[in-house]
């Protein structure tokens, strides 16, 4: 950081901002995307009702899973202990939608209306069996703790276009529990903290630590710094360390962000016609639908990595209920998203990923009734979509088999997924690394193909 | 590009006269061959050092750019090329001949087909690493083993010219040579007042008192710094600081990490370290505790203790989690955190595949992970506490009163041992008692849907009736639907599907005090190798310990009888060596007499009195049924037909048959359960004269009497237990578990069997040491192993001078960075062991030089030489870390609370951040504040909740505790200036400070400033920066005075009291001047 800033311009009274560079000076080729919005649906949306549209399910319902589609995949926990594995039709209805002909089940009326501009990657695989390693994997490459996540590697290897923001910004949706989150999940792991997600939430203190102590006004708190940096300039003459330099530097950005963050979370003067498009949520604050609204803004100036978390999607039973919820909170903040960027010209630079970390089962996981049923976790295949720069749109790569359970096409694993995305972004998967531990780690650990056939 | 044809002849007298004409030197090099050699090559050739080392300019170069394709990893090895062997390499190397030199010719290389490395490698070669390789080759390419891998040798110590007359020990000697041969003269002193905050923060991660810094500076003594590192030394601080750098390598946590990251309690562990610090316990044996303590002969409670170490890692509770591929998980963890701790080698490495880079081998890695695979853990825990092996963290008194008791329970024992010799009864029929009194018959001969009328409390009750009630109780009904069929008497239930299960309400939560005995008829259909079958039983899931007792046929179709506190480490289970036979109906009946032992419990089939397995045998806590979550004693009904048991994918769910169930408060004799066998006649009973004399013997009134009184003495005892807290540790199975090489890792995918061992490119095994832990710690701290002494001292110099002498402390292997000051450090290693591994001189050795105590202030000529401070010819400076920063506030407002060890504490966090992360945690799910004393404990007495670990401290890069960190990152970023300027924690100290000066130094603002300025510094503020200070003094007094309003407010933070006495005004004016104290660059920084 203290090789990019100049000592003089730093006591001046003002300085452009400097747009920071990552370690890798410039993208490996010219990227396409700028930026990323990835609405991540946390506990696994179950395909099987939503995008990857089985009829054979629904004619077949209530019969076992032949031995011969499950091949002693391995279950989980939960279900392994079943003695049946009755195939779940579901109960939603499928239609074809757009001149893409895109089958979306009716949860989703809102996305429907957009399939055109989406790429839906239907043979998504996983490794992991359970949420805490699958979602692990999905965002840092590793089951286990300890791998910096996507959004760190590209802070880390692209820097930032903004020097009000932090490059890697994270949106959770407030008092909707399911399945844990975990900060690693935005989490540095061995990179340098500052390229950790900072989490931005709704309500009075938008960034932690943000805001003045009561009492403190922000003329206070400027004259305040000005003295500190006085006092470093003297200590600077004195010591002569770059070090305080580029700290001066930073108390300034945070002076900046007390300004700049507040005035990207205060969404009152976004007109009530974008209000009505994002939904009623859209006003609450916290909710999946201001979240999609912020997201909007944080790209507009130019955050590089905005990552949305909902939690929900764990139905293991209950699940035609359950579900009807989570799409009623997230399908029309969603479609208003992607509308909304396209509206502005800015999906022609910045990428939506939509999706969850493993798939659901095409079995009941407990009982199989008329009205109910559920399902187990299943990483064999999933399906997410992704829209806007870079990828192709109206289009569907990838399949599964006719019970919804093997990938019969085009299989696209999580690094694979993870190197594309990089590749989006200009950035060779396998160059973008970092040493630790006597290794060179990438986010792809040491596999990854990019998916060609989806870009433009 | 330059090309050389040049005849051969005697080289190095060319070289001379070539150097002597001033004509580059590779000019000379070259001169043997037709060689094109690219201009940035021979540009870099010539800045290169005379001799080239291959340990320390080679090496790094094959081993980074080469080893990949053509290292160790036989896996990925390519053209059969092996570059890391001698032997192998000379076939492309071709020593001195740089013409004839296949890897010449492919480093320099413009082909993409030839040039190496390849283009698809994405690993490049920079020029002046081929003139290395070039020059290297060319001086004969002469190899060494791996430094860090051949013991260290103790170095003579350089002399010094006089001029340095500034060293102060040995390791200036080496420090200033090396300085000197780069043309660095090291600074001055620093000065007497940064000198003592320096070290006091360094030793004791606290700041100096003003009393410290007034007697140091006035102390004009030639010892008078010495004497002060011996009184920091000497500090519980001292203790504190070093344990603070241990929990991040020890991976500490109040928490489990994974999945749900429930609560877990292992900061007695913690106060031991501290203790041991304390002590200056040598530091081998501070080590073989935590690998082996409890292996050591009569092991203490604080050598046990000290293994939890091992147990530090996180755990998952995640339900459908896979328990050997976790348990696998958690052994893994502990073999490469020993391996990144002590040996500094990238163990992990070789999990998947040989060792890259490093002569570590797949085998060597799970021969090492063998000395950790040997403890009865689990892998799927609960959600919250913690889970065997256990120590019961007992005190001396608690000692006392068990011992008291166990003898009285004895000599009970005893007395009705002799009882049961000498009483006389009778031993023929039809002297015997009535039948015991039932708890519960259900003969299983009518079943119907549920009414109203059969509810228990239907007010309560609403929605539809779904059960199915047995035999017209109202205490035994079923969700499912059991189907009726005729039975060995009567009726009976036939069970089919997994949701058949039938529930007994009301029956007594057994404590295992209390004798009871239960069984029935069954008719099994199924045998699963990898299923149990449930009879009945209370016992519960994952997230209650299952607690509780459980009756059931394992995957033999065995009989098996389980009382449970928790698993895996408090129960008692026994098992028949003989089946029940398929679909053939069989009695089957367990008796259990209260004594809490394995040997209590009796196990019948037909009637039969069987030969039992003992499988686990040791139950001291309380096996009464309690709830999820809260843990709150929960009265469950005893389920028939299924476990309680969910997540695991083994539901215990029964087919076939069940008949005539019974339950009794007792412990029936042999010969009553034979009756409930076969009731048929007293004639047909195939009795004995020794069952009859038996029963009677325990129906005698003398008898009764002793069982009431052990029964009495058995409660207090357990009373006594219940309330012991316990930690994880380690404790080694009686028997070896088999240990594997897996594929990748992976635990489904085992390849090979394997015993412990210990990488074969390092010491050997000491003859006659035990192959376990225990052997392992003395392998470890064998005078020939070369890594343990090195790797130690380096850690410590890490920790004083910011940067390790090798500066991947984690990593000692090729990869590695090589040391910087390869002889001081042998010299400190084997200082180290010379001195029995105390580590607290090591450390008085390293702040005693003068290397240390040199002023940090610096030059542009200094900085352009050499910007990292390699050699030392400047004071180190670096952020503090999140602790000290935080310590040093509240030091130095004298808010800090010193108090050594106890429970984890939360102090101030902004509300929701656990919830909003997750809520399966019960006793994490919302981070309540802990007031009181605890707000202002020193910082590594904050809880942390590995999945979200307190905000502040991460701003300032602590870790989170997933895996071993050894050396923390040190960043600087805005989110840190946030944390300082804005949280409550901080503008607390802010104002407290600001109330002490003016509580300490009533006359004049002056003064109250620069006493604040030196509490939080160590230092006066100079002139200059006094005129900065009062002026924003004037400013902000004047805000305040306009808006006294905000002057209240700002007062308000923080729980500490506002001092009524002060004017408020002031108070605030100086509060946000000592908040920019607190941000001062010298508040944070080391300097």
């Amino acid at each position: 950081m203290a090789s990019f800033l100049d000592p003089i311009g730093l006591f001046g009274q003002s300085s452009e901002p400097l747009v920071t560079p990552g370690s890798l000076g410039k993208p490996h080729f010219t990227p396409k995307v700028k930026r990323v919005i990835y609405l991540f649906q946390s506990g696994a949306p179950s395909q099987l009702d939503l995008f990857d549209y089985k009829p054979l399910l629904n004619k077949m319902n209530g019969e076992e899973l032949p031995e011969s589609v499950r091949q002693g995949q391995r279950l989980t926990g939960m279900t392994a202990g079943q003695a049946s594995f009755p195939l779940a039709g579901t109960q939603f209805n499928f239609q074809q939608h757009g001149n893409s002909g895109a089958w979306v089940s009716d949860l989703m009326p809102y996305t429907s209306k957009l399939v055109d501009d989406l790429c839906f990657i239907k043979s998504m695989y996983t490794e992991a069996i359970n949420h805490d390693p699958a979602i692990t994997f999905i965002q840092t490459g590793s089951q286990f703790p300890g791998r910096p996540s996507i959004g760190s590697w590209l802070s880390y290897g692209l820097g930032s276009d903004n020097q009000n923001l932090p490059s890697f910004v994270v949106l959770l949706t407030k008092d909707k529990y399911g399945q844990p989150l975990y900060s690693r999940l935005w989490g540095n792991g061995f990179l340098p903290s500052q390229h950790q997600g900072v989490q931005f939430r709704a309500g009075k203190n938008p960034v932690l630590y943000l805001n003045n102590p009561p009492g403190v006004t922000d003329a206070s708190r400027r004259e305040q710094l000005d003295h500190l940096s006085q006092l470093e300039a003297l200590n600077y003459q004195d010591i002569g360390d770059p070090e305080i330099l580029a700290r001066m530097a930073q108390y300034e950005m945070a002076f900046r962000m007390q300004t700049s963050v507040p005035e990207i979370m205060d969404t009152s003067t976004e007109p009530d016609y974008i209000y009505d498009m994002y939904g009623p949520d859209s006003r609450k604050p916290g909710t999946y639908a201001a979240n999609c609204l912020l997201a909007r803004r944080l790209a507009e100036r130019d955050v590089k990595f905005i990552q949305l978390y909902h939690q929900g999607w764990d139905q293991h039973g209950n699940l035609p209920k359950a579900i009807r919820t989570q799409c009623k909170e997230t399908d029309q903040p969603t479609a208003a998203l992607i509308k909304d960027l396209k509206q502005r010209g800015m999906l022609e630079d910045t990428l939506v990923i939509w999706g969850g970390e493993f798939g659901r089962t095409n079995y009941s996981q407990g009982k199989l009734t008329e009205i109910d049923y559920g399902r187990d976790h299943h990483p064999k295949c999933f399906t997410i979509f992704m829209a806007g720069a870079g990828v192709k749109k109206g289009f569907t790569w990838g399949g599964t088999d006719e019970f919804g359970y093997n990938v019969a096409a085009n299989p696209v694993h999580v690094h694979d997924f993870q190197a594309t995305l990089l590749h989006l972004l200009g950035v060779d998967h396998e160059r973008l690394t970092f040493k630790f531990q006597g290794r060179r780690f990438r986010l792809t650990d040491v596999h990854g193909e990019l998916v060609k056939s989806i870009l433009t | 590009m330059w090309i050389y044809y040049c005849k051969k002849t005697d080289k190095n007298s060319y070289i001379l006269a070539m150097k002597k004409l001033g004509i580059p030197v590779l000019l000379m090099v070259l001169c043997s061959c037709s060689v094109e050699i690219p201009d940035p090559v021979s540009q870099a050739y010539e800045a290169l050092p005379d001799e080239i080392d291959f340990n320390f300019h080679v090496k790094p170069i094959l081993s980074d750019r080469c080893y990949k394709c053509h290292g160790p990893d036989e896996q990925a090895r390519q053209a059969d090329l092996r570059l890391d062997l001698p032997h192998e390499a000379a076939r492309v190397i071709k020593a001195s001949s740089i013409r004839r030199s296949p890897l010449v010719h492919r480093i320099i290389s413009a082909d993409p087909e030839e040039m190496m490395p390849p283009p698809d490698s994405n690993l490049k070669l920079t020029a002046e690493e081929k003139a290395t390789l070039i020059k290297w080759i060319e001086q004969g390419a002469e190899w060494k083993d791996h430094w860090a891998f051949i013991p260290p040798q103790k170095p003579q110590v350089p002399t010094l010219s006089d001029s340095q007359v500034l060293a102060q020990n040995e390791i200036d000697h080496f420090i200033f040579q090396q300085a000197s041969h780069q043309g660095l003269v090291p600074n001055p002193m620093a000065s007497k007042e940064r000198l003592l905050r320096r070290v006091t923060m360094d030793l004791t991660g606290l700041p100096p008192t003003m009393t410290q810094i007034k007697n140091f500076v006035e102390d004009q003594s030639p010892e008078a710094y010495e004497k002060v590192v011996d009184e920091l030394l000497e500090s519980s601080a001292c203790a504190e600081r070093l344990t603070m750098e241990w929990m991040d390598l020890a991976r500490y946590a109040d928490s489990h990490g994974l999945h749900a990251d429930g609560w877990r309690m292992m900061w007695p562990w913690r106060d031991w370290v501290i203790k041991a610090f304390d002590e200056n316990m040598p530091y081998d044996q501070f080590v073989t505790w935590q690998l082996a303590g409890d292996l050591l002969d009569n092991a203490t409670r604080e050598q046990k203790l000290a293994t939890a170490f091992n147990r530090n890692h996180p755990m998952t509770a995640e339900g459908g989690a896979i328990d050997e591929e976790y348990r696998l998980s958690y052994v893994f963890d502990r073999a490469e955190t020993a391996g990144t701790a002590f040996l500094g080698l990238t163990m992990n490495c070789a999990r998947c595949h040989d060792h890259k880079f490093d002569p570590v081998s797949q085998k060597d890695y799970y021969q090492f992970a063998a000395f950790f695979n040997n403890i009865k853990e689990l892998g799927m825990t609960g959600d919250d506490g913690n889970y065997g092996p256990m120590l019961a963290l007992t005190d001396a008194e608690t000692d006392k009163i068990t011992a008291f008791l166990d003898q009285e329970i004895g000599r009970e024992e005893q007395r009705r041992d002799t009882l049961t010799r000498n009483l006389k009864v009778a031993s023929v029929p039809g002297q015997t008692t009535a039948s015991p009194p039932k708890i519960v018959h259900l003969p299983l001969d009518q079943i119907r849907n549920q009414r109203r009328s059969d509810l228990r409390d239907p007010a309560k009750h609403k929605g539809p009736l779904k059960n199915q009630v047995i035999d017209n109780n109202a205490r035994a009904t079923s969700p499912g639907n059991p189907q009726l069929v005729p039975g060995k008497v009567g009726q009976s239930l036939h069970f089919t599907g997994e949701y058949d299960e039938l529930y007994i309400h009301d029956v007594p939560n057994f404590e295992w005090t209390q004798a009871f005995s239960g069984g029935l008829w069954v008719n099994t259909t199924k045998r699963d190798s990898l299923k149990t079958q449930t009879l009945m039983g209370t016992a519960g899931e994952k997230n209650n310990f299952w607690r509780g007792w459980d009756f059931f046929l394992d995957s033999q179709n065995r009989l098996n009888f389980r009382l449970i506190h928790s698993l895996p480490h408090n129960y008692i289970h026994v098992s028949t060596l003989d089946s029940v036979k398929l679909s053939t109906w069989a009695h089957a009946f367990f008796t259990y007499d209260g004594s809490g032992k394995a040997g209590g419990i009796k196990l019948y089939i037909d009637g039969r009195d069987q030969n039992l397995d003992i499988g686990y045998d040791r139950l001291y806590k309380s096996a009464k049924t309690v709830g999820l979550g809260a843990h709150e004693l929960i009265d469950r009904p005893v389920r028939v037909a299924k476990s309680y048991r969910s997540y695991t994918g083994e539901n215990g769910v029964l087919k076939g048959e069940l008949d005539e169930i019974y339950l009794f408060g007792s412990s029936l004799t042999t010969l009553e359960v034979h009756q409930l066998y076969n009731s048929q006649s007293l004639q047909e009973r195939q009795t004995t004269s020794d069952h009859i004399q038996a029963h009677n013997l325990a129906h005698h009134p003398e008898i009764i009497d002793s069982d009431h009184q052990l029964k009495e003495l058995r409660q207090r005892k357990l009373e006594l237990m219940n309330a012991i807290p316990e930690v994880m540790v380690m404790e080694e199975l009686p028997q070896t578990r088999a240990a594997f090489a897996y594929r990748r890792g992976a635990y489904d995918a085992p390849m090979y069997q394997v015993e412990t061992g210990t990488p074969e490119i390092l010491n050997q095994f000491p003859e006659g040491t035990p192959r376990n832990r225990l052997g392992l710690a003395k392998w470890l701290f064998s005078g020939d192993n070369p890594l343990t002494a090195r790797v130690t001292v380096n850690r410590y110099w890490q920790m004083l001078f910011g940067q390790g002498l090798v500066s991947t402390p984690h990593d000692f292997g090729v990869q590695g960075a090589l040391p910087t000051h390869p002889h001081l450090l042998d010299w400190l290693a084997v200082t180290l062991m010379e001195q029995q591994w105390d580590i607290k001189g090591l450390l008085k050795l390293m702040v005693m030089s003068h290397t240390y105590r040199q002023s940090s202030s610096t030059t542009e000529e200094k900085l352009r030489m050499d910007p990292q401070n390699i050699y030392l010819a400047r004071g180190t400076t670096y952020r503090l870390s999140a602790e000290m920063i935080r310590d040093n506030a509240l030091a130095a407002s004298g808010l800090l609370v010193n108090k050594l060890g106890g429970e984890s504490v939360r102090p101030y966090q902004p509300e929701g951040l656990w919830i909003e992360k997750g809520n399966f945690s019960h006793k994490l799910l919302h981070y309540r504040v802990t007031r009181g004393d605890s707000l202002y404990r020193r910082s590594l007495y904050t809880f942390v909740k590995r999945s979200s670990p307190h905000p502040a401290m991460t701003a300032f890069d602590a870790p989170n505790r997933d895996v071993c960190i050894v050396k923390r990152e040190n960043t600087n970023t805005p989110l840190q200036a946030l944390v300082l300027l804005n949280d409550p924690q901080f503008v607390e100290c802010s104002r407290v400070l600001a109330q002490r000066v003016q509580q300490e130094a009533r006359d004049s603002l002056e003064e109250q400033i620069g006493r604040a300025f030196q509490l939080a510094t160590g230092r006066s503020p100079k002139d200059q920066e006094m005129q900065i200070f009062m002026n924003l003094f004037n400013t902000q007094k004047e805000h305040f005075r306009q808006e006294p309003e905000h002057a209240q407010e700002l007062l308000k933070v923080g729980d500490y009291p506002v001092d009524p006495q002060l004017n408020p005004l002031n108070t605030a004016a100086l509060t946000v001047l000592a908040s920019t104290i607190l941000n001062h660059d010298e508040a944070y920084m080391k300097r």
